[in-house]
């Protein structure tokens, strides 16, 4: 499959856990999160890392015959949905969602893409009830450091639809 | 990241493209008239 040249970014949506104004790549287990799992298996001492604040960050693949990210038969790169959830599920207390500019090579599959580069442009302003750490200011804190609005449903689909194309799922 | 269904074709996007800082001095308010005395 031959890679074809587009005009804009592509943008989309996905969640992270947010960690004292971090946000993590992970996978959400009986209501806790777990960042980075494939990192955690292959170098079970490596502190994950969050999301890079600027936009010099390239998706690795951890996979044991790595290549480069993101491969078309492979889960790697930097992933979201073309559509915001109707009604956007908050798995654990560190949930957060958000949208997405991505560039670079990316492999579009049905329901979302893969990409080479991504960065955070904005988060849902919705938090998961019962979640008393940071003070309350999880999102507040995120958005901070990430220098990214907090924005409510509508006007985070309007928002990211200005930075790229917003594909219909 | 859940289910993103199966691929279906491979892009090279262009990078995001920031706006340009403004390149001239911000307008500042116009100095306050002296009071008048009569």
């Amino acid at each position: 499959m031959s890679a074809e040249l587009a005009a804009e970014p592509l943008v989309g949506f996905r969640h992270w856990g947010a960690r004292r104004g971090g946000l993590y790549s992970g996978i959400f287990v009986a209501g806790r999160f777990v960042p980075n799992p494939a990192l955690g298996m292959i170098a079970p001492r490596v502190k994950p890392v969050p999301w890079p604040t600027d936009d010099n960050r390239v998706a690795k693949c951890f996979a044991l015959r790595g290549h480069d990210a993101p491969h078309r038969d492979c889960n790697c790169g930097f992933a979201a949905y073309y559509a915001l959830p109707d009604e956007p599920e908050l798995p654990a207390p560190e949930a957060v969602w958000g949208a997405i500019c991505a560039w670079g090579h990316v492999v579009e599959h049905q329901t979302g893409f893969r990409a080479q580069y991504a960065r955070p442009i904005a988060l849902l302003d919705l938090r998961s009830p019962g979640d008393y750490r940071e003070k309350g200011k999880r999102l507040e804190n995120a958005a901070a450091a990430y220098a990214i609005p907090l924005l409510a449903r509508d006007e985070l689909v309007a928002y990211a639809r200005w930075h790229g194309e917003l594909r219909a799922a | 990241m859940g289910d993103i269904g199966k691929p279906i074709r491979e892009t090279e996007r262009p990078a995001p493209v920031r706006p340009a800082e403004p390149d001239v001095e911000p307008v500042r308010a116009p100095p306050k008239p002296e009071p008048v005395k009569t």
